[in-house]
């Protein structure tokens, strides 16, 4: 057998990255305090570097590709949508003429307008994307049970992400042989919302039905039985100045609340 | 989440099939090309078989997972709470044994949907429209009817909602009805959805 | 005493019409291996349900008669504390896989976390089961992407690692192909040899009467037949009650009817061949 891999659990678990290997509840203060500096912010001379250094970030704790895939796809639509929407929105009164394409003239305020909500929600985006892109849910999971949260509700978050993976492999299945025993699945938006209905029936029946079994297995494995669990798979505690820094991002965020109000 | 709050085991195991179905649903209104949401159906029948604090749990966690790949639906979370508590009042008072009355009931999750929906988004975006496809109605609304921003807003997304609504509420339905009898019998509001056949054979000896 | 003792046991699943077990009356003893055969819808599923507390804990309905295990009644135990020490293995191997591990040496691991184990004692049980069951080219995968008969495994490993004093074991090779349902066999003869009492629910009758001490053959919620193995199955008269005889037996009687009886009914093959040798 792999004694590597079996004496991985013997230590703490360690990637020798710095963002990574930060204890989950120390990298959830941080983010959380960033995205609330954004939405209280709400303007862009703050918000681009914000969103500029989550990117940083992401890329330093090598995991740019994770990040991206999902923060690329919201800024795309979030600055689309937004940039156009504000200049429909104000295009009266004291507004300087700004550039002009094709015959639509835009104006100044509205596009700094609509840069400002932009990076509040991108800055909000970023830093959470950020979280999550750099933190596996079984160790932020871990880590609220080491605060005291039941191992019920890891199992319900964990478990849920594992049936999402489960039944999206099989929805594609079933509606592959929808289509092979001849419900349509093409066609007017009325015929296809028909076949949504035998697909996702026998998908979820057959979830329903599986839960009862689960209930059974899991408690052969002692999932019910009140002790006080163990961990083989552990993280190093938040040390002092890992603590020290999430008191500092809070700070941090408690700062930018004065700077709006004194603005 | 429930610390405190006991919840029943076969509940507890329902609740991540809740948050997955409402993952799915979505995932299959995709892949027929569906202009809907349909991410409801979870957390209506698990609110509707094992009552409030289930109900509550499915909507939250399955914003939550939502927010990880886009972090501001964990805003709208509380749109999916209201429907686990809706539809675990609604489950109580039966009205999910009928389907005439299960039709009617998506009216309310709509205005939960839209109302509530178009009320975080007003806020969110700084008084004006979102990025949501409702937008795409809302705007015309208000250029060319001249309908205040909020008014058009909430008529396009309650529009769009009620679709959805009806096609969730009429799963839900279907789903609520073909669960097996001994499978409901385990459940906290299960035996509301029991037929009345099945029933009288627990009256006998 | 007895390990379980079943006296004049009667049990309905809620909003059913029938009586799922029917005045049954058992001993199951300390380190002895049980085969329950019988048609399906029999009550064999029924019966391990009662033995692990999930009747009438879990399923409710309406039990009548005394079930003690250890000498305390069904009902007067704890569910959760009961299932965590009676071991259960059934026929799915999907649902079986807990699906919040990553890797199997993890998922073998969590009954022990969840029993409160020290983090050194789990890795070296852990380790053992592994090498035990032959799962050990396995253990750095992720156990929700194995197959069938791989996942079956892992649940063997997972049960046996909590090192219960009892295991019940439900038609675990029904969803396997042939290579998984070899696997299986090979655990269970792993398993006999470590004198656990075991209840084995099966079809393939083989498998039955080649580790099985007693047998019970099950019928309409009643207990048809029961007895050492040998005098049960090759008793001809268990066919009448959808239990299936071994190849070994169904061979000898078939010789006797051409009025070339061999020495005894054999059960198994290693049994018939020398009984035929010694008829030449």
């Amino acid at each position: 057998m792999d004694s590597e891999f079996i004496n991985s659990f013997r230590s703490y678990q360690k990637t020798g990255n710095f963002w990574l290997d930060l204890n989950p509840i120390t990298k959830l203060n941080i983010c959380l305090a960033f995205a609330f500096s954004a939405l209280i912010m709400l303007d862009w001379r703050y918000g681009i570097p914000l969103c500029l250094a989550c990117c940083v970030v992401a890329l330093l704790a090598g995991k740019f590709k994770v990040f991206f895939d999902m923060y690329g796809k919201v800024c795309m639509i979030v600055i689309l949508f937004v940039t156009i929407v504000r200049q429909i929105g104000m295009r009266t009164g004291n507004v300087t003429p700004f550039i002009n394409i094709f015959g639509w003239q835009w104006y100044l305020e509205s596009f700094v307008a609509g840069w400002d909500r932009i990076t509040f929600i991108l800055g909000f985006s970023g830093s959470l994307i950020l979280f999550f892109a750099t933190t596996p849910m079984r160790d932020l999971m871990y880590s609220f049970e080491q605060l005291g949260m039941s191992h019920e509700n890891s199992f319900i978050m964990l478990a849920s992400m594992q049936n999402i993976i489960d039944l999206k492999k099989a929805s594609v299945t079933i509606l592959e042989s929808q289509k092979s025993r001849g419900i349509e699945t093409d066609g007017n938006i009325l015929v296809r919302a028909k076949a949504f209905f035998p697909t996702l029936g026998p998908l979820l029946l057959g979830a329903i039905a599986s839960t009862e079994e689960k209930a059974i297995a899991m408690d052969a494995r002692a999932f019910s039985v009140k002790r006080k669990h163990t961990f083989l798979r552990e993280l190093a505690p938040a040390s002092t100045t890992q603590k020290t820094l999430s008191i500092a991002a809070w700070v941090f965020c408690a700062a930018t609340l004065v700077f709006r109000f004194i603005r | 989440m429930a610390n405190k709050i006991k919840i029943d085991k076969l509940s507890l195991f329902l609740i991540p099939i809740g948050i997955a179905v409402n993952f799915i649903g979505g995932q299959i209104a995709l892949l027929l090309k569906l202009p809907l949401y349909l991410d409801a159906i979870g957390t209506i029948v698990v609110g509707a078989l094992c009552g409030v604090v289930p109900g509550i749990i499915v909507g939250l966690v399955s914003n939550v997972l939502n927010s990880i790949s886009d972090p501001i639906t964990l805003f709208y979370a509380i749109l999916n709470i209201m429907f686990g508590i809706a539809a675990a009042y609604l489950s109580k008072k039966g009205v999910f044994k009928s389907f005439g009355k299960t039709l009617l009931s998506s009216l309310l999750f709509a205005l939960i949907g839209g109302g509530l929906g178009s009320l975080m988004t007003w806020v969110l975006y700084g008084f004006d429209f979102g990025t949501g496809t409702s937008s795409i109605f809302a705007i015309p609304l208000h250029e060319t009817l001249g309908l205040p921003k909020f008014l058009s807003q909430f008529i396009a997304e309650f529009g769009m909602d009620i679709f959805d609504k009806v096609l969730t509420v009429i799963a839900a339905f279907g789903i609520l009805q073909a669960i097996p009898t001994r499978f409901l019998a385990k459940l906290p509001l299960g035996k509301i959805y029991i037929k009345d056949a099945d029933l009288a054979l627990e009256d006998e000896d | 005493m007895a390990k379980i003792e079943l006296n004049d046991v009667s049990y309905k699943y809620p909003y059913t019409k029938n009586q799922a077990l029917r005045k049954i009356s058992y001993n199951f003893e300390s380190g002895k291996f049980y085969g329950i055969i019988g048609e399906n819808g029999g009550g064999k599923t029924t019966l391990c349900n009662l033995i692990r507390g999930l009747v009438p804990h879990f399923y409710k309905g309406k039990l009548k008669g005394d079930v003690l295990v250890d000498g305390t009644d069904i009902r007067d135990w704890n569910l959760d504390e009961l299932s965590a020490q009676i071991g259960y293995v059934f026929q799915n191997p999907f649902t079986q896989i807990s699906g919040i591990k990553e890797t199997v040496f993890e998922e073998v691991a969590l009954g022990l976390e969840n029993l409160g184990v020290p983090k050194e004692e789990i890795i070296e049980k852990v380790t053992n089961v592994c090498k035990l069951l032959k799962i050990d080219d396995l253990i750095e995968n992720n156990p929700n992407e194995l197959s069938g008969g791989q996942r079956q495994r892992v649940a063997f490993a997972s049960i046996i690692s909590m090192e219960t004093e009892m295991l019940i074991i439900d038609e675990p090779t029904s969803q396997l192909d042939p290579e998984g349902t070899r696997d299986v066999f090979g655990i269970i003869k792993t398993l006999k040899e470590s004198n656990k009492t075991i209840i084995l629910v099966e079809h393939k009758i083989d498998m039955i009467a080649e580790y099985c001490d007693e047998i019970l053959v099950m019928s309409k919620g009643s207990i048809a037949f029961s007895g050492p193995t040998h005098e049960i199955l090759s008793n001809p008269e268990i066919m009448e009650y959808g239990a299936m005889m071994p190849q070994s037996a169904i061979f000898g009687h078939a010789m006797a009817d051409a009025g070339k009886p061999l020495a005894r009914i054999p059960i198994t093959l290693s049994e018939a061949v020398p009984l035929v040798k010694d008829r030449r």
